[in-house]
């Protein structure tokens, strides 16, 4: 028998100290409002608010935030049921409560023809965050209605277009049927050979944290555009399980400016002989990449280029012959590097290669690609051929140090200069620390 | 014996007293006492406030205060006033209105809040006005 009560007296005692405990307000009262059992959170919760700290009745309690309240409960008919379900409700009490939830939560169930049970909660954190979202949902909105030149698209786990916008109607000319559910492969025309290579950004974007292809795109009449395509994550990160991953897609159309505008544009940016980005152009764009790196620690190479022969073709054919070569060198470059690589022309025979996300060891066979290409043909100038090769200098910056420009091209230039003295045709990589040149890769 | 008979809640010397009664004497008192430390745990629990609070002292003991115990204490009115006498390095001694739902039911009652300079003595006193 004592063991029987002392058992239920320990049950109550657990019970009691369960709802001492519970995170969460709860409240029994009559139909009248006055107040029968109340834990401590909903005390908490409610003492600020009741006139006085009185907490005898629920009505006189929550008058402040619902009125209407006794009302509400006796305009419910039925026996039994929700008579609010989470209703929220924004506080707005004295300085001393500035620390206090900020909106309430508040449903109230009818249990019977005597009793209600209401469940209160501070549901402040839960709000605001709600309220950003739908913030950032308008933000987006607005921006995808705006743009002319742009297409922002937001691409599933295996790169299918997740919704439309109008920023894709007007860029591709896709409705919502034409693009929704299908692979963003169908802006590629369907002789692109990079058209395959979606899978293989995503990854990229995942590695690096965004993924930059430039190439044609076709819209839906099935005319063509030049356009730059920039993958980056927006999930959360290596954490988030694949078939969660999703992208965004921004497509920028580059190749319909006005003559005007892009004549102008190409004469401040580009080499008038080679067409390839210019000094300045090239360091901008050097630095811009360099500040996108810095939040993404991966290795970076740089390679300067010379060609063999400049200075004796000059020398005995001319500059015009000169500038034959310069320009099948900076073909030659188009044609080695990879899409994320960004190339100019900084000296009277100097090119430049940044490449980023490539090691030491990446960089060599991109510089490989393009001295196999040079010896595999000869420039045509004035009914003579000449014979085309170049030098290599290539730096190369380890993982998650601080990117610097100027480091790189100096360590570069003298890997360059190593190579051009060994008899050119070869690329020379400098070492990370002294600046040094390793002994040369050839052919 | 003698000094609990004496000993009253408004009794203005309680803090220096308290700390040298046995817990026997605690439990004559006629209002609840909790007596904890700087670091809120709870170590002392008469037996006045165990019968108020429907708890018995092994589940209070050794625990937080105003996280697990008495968490219609976690605010601004009780919580807080020990922290900021705490940071001031001040005795505090106040007596608040208060409403304790003690087992479950809405009570009305007077806190006193009683903490040495250093901390290293605080007390919850618990008096029923209903």
């Amino acid at each position: 028998m004592h063991t029987d009560t002392a058992t239920s007296d320990g049950d109550a005692e657990a019970l009691t100290q369960f709802l001492y405990m519970a995170p969460i307000g709860l409240m029994q009262a009559q139909m009248g409002g006055e107040i029968d059992m109340i834990n401590p959170l909903c005390a908490q919760l409610l003492m600020p608010l009741a006139p006085a700290g009185d907490l005898s009745n629920l009505y006189v309690a929550l008058g402040g935030l619902v009125p209407d309240l006794q009302q509400r409960v006796h305009a419910f008919t039925a026996a039994h049921g929700m008579v609010l379900d989470g209703m929220q409700l924004p506080v707005f009490g004295p300085p001393c409560t500035v620390r206090g939830p900020q909106v309430l939560s508040l449903s109230l169930l009818k249990l019977d023809a005597q009793r209600l049970m209401a469940v209160l909660a501070d549901v402040t954190q839960v709000v605001q965050q709600e309220r950003d979202l739908r913030e950032s949902r308008t933000w987006f909105g607005e921006l995808a209605s705006q743009v002319a030149d742009y297409a922002l698209l937001s691409l599933d786990h295996v790169g299918r277009v997740r919704s439309w916008n109008g920023s894709i109607g007007r860029l591709f000319g896709h409705d919502e049927a034409g693009v929704v559910g299908a692979s963003a492969q169908l802006l590629h025309p369907a002789d692109d050979p990079t058209r395959t290579q979606l899978q293989q950004h995503l990854a990229d974007a995942d590695r690096w944290g965004w993924s930059l292809a430039e190439g044609w795109r076709q819209r839906a009449d099935g005319s063509r555009f030049r356009a730059s395509c920039l993958i980056t994550p927006l999930h959360a990160g290596p954490s988030t399980p694949p078939a969660l991953r999703h992208y965004s897609l921004v497509v920028r159309d580059v190749g319909e400016a006005p003559a005007a505008a892009s004549a102008m544009r190409q004469s401040l940016t580009c080499d008038q002989v080679t067409g390839l980005a210019n000094r300045r152009a090239f360091f901008d764009a050097a630095t811009a990449q360099l500040r996108l790196l810095a939040h993404s620690p991966h290795p970076l190479s740089l390679a300067l280029i010379d060609g063999d022969q400049l200075t004796q073709i000059t020398t005995q054919h001319g500059p015009a012959a000169a500038h034959a070569v310069l320009r099948h060198l900076a073909a030659g470059l188009r044609a080695s590097v990879r899409a994320s690589d960004t190339l100019g022309r900084i000296g009277g025979q100097d090119f430049v290669v940044l490449l980023p996300g490539a090691d030491a060891g990446t960089a060599s066979r991109v510089m490989q690609r393009l001295l196999d290409h040079l010896v595999a043909q000869h420039v045509l100038f004035e009914g003579q051929r000449f014979a085309c090769t170049a030098s290599a200098g290539i730096a190369t910056l380890g993982a998650g140090t601080s990117p610097d420009l100027d480091d790189l091209l100096a360590r570069a230039s003298d890997a360059l200069r190593s190579a051009s003295a060994d008899g050119g045709n070869r690329l020379v990589r400098a070492l990370p620390a002294s600046g040094q040149a390793l002994a040369p890769v050839v052919a | 014996m003698q000094t609990s008979l004496h000993t009253t809640f408004s009794d203005p010397d309680l803090l220096d007293v308290l700390p040298h009664l046995a817990a026997a004497e605690l439990d004559e008192l006629s209002f609840g006492v909790i007596g904890f430390g700087k670091d809120t745990v709870v170590q002392r629990y008469n037996a006045t406030e165990s019968r108020i609070a429907g708890l018995s002292p092994e589940r209070v003991l050794g625990h937080p205060l105003f996280t697990v115990v008495a968490p219609c204490m976690n605010n601004f009115l009780v919580a807080q006033r020990f922290e900021d006498a705490a940071a001031a390095g001040e005795r505090l001694d106040v007596t608040v209105d208060y409403v304790l739902t003690l087992r479950m039911r809405p009570i009305k009652v007077k806190l006193r809040l009683l903490a040495a300079a250093d901390a290293a003595q605080r007390y919850v006193l618990v008096h029923r006005t209903t």
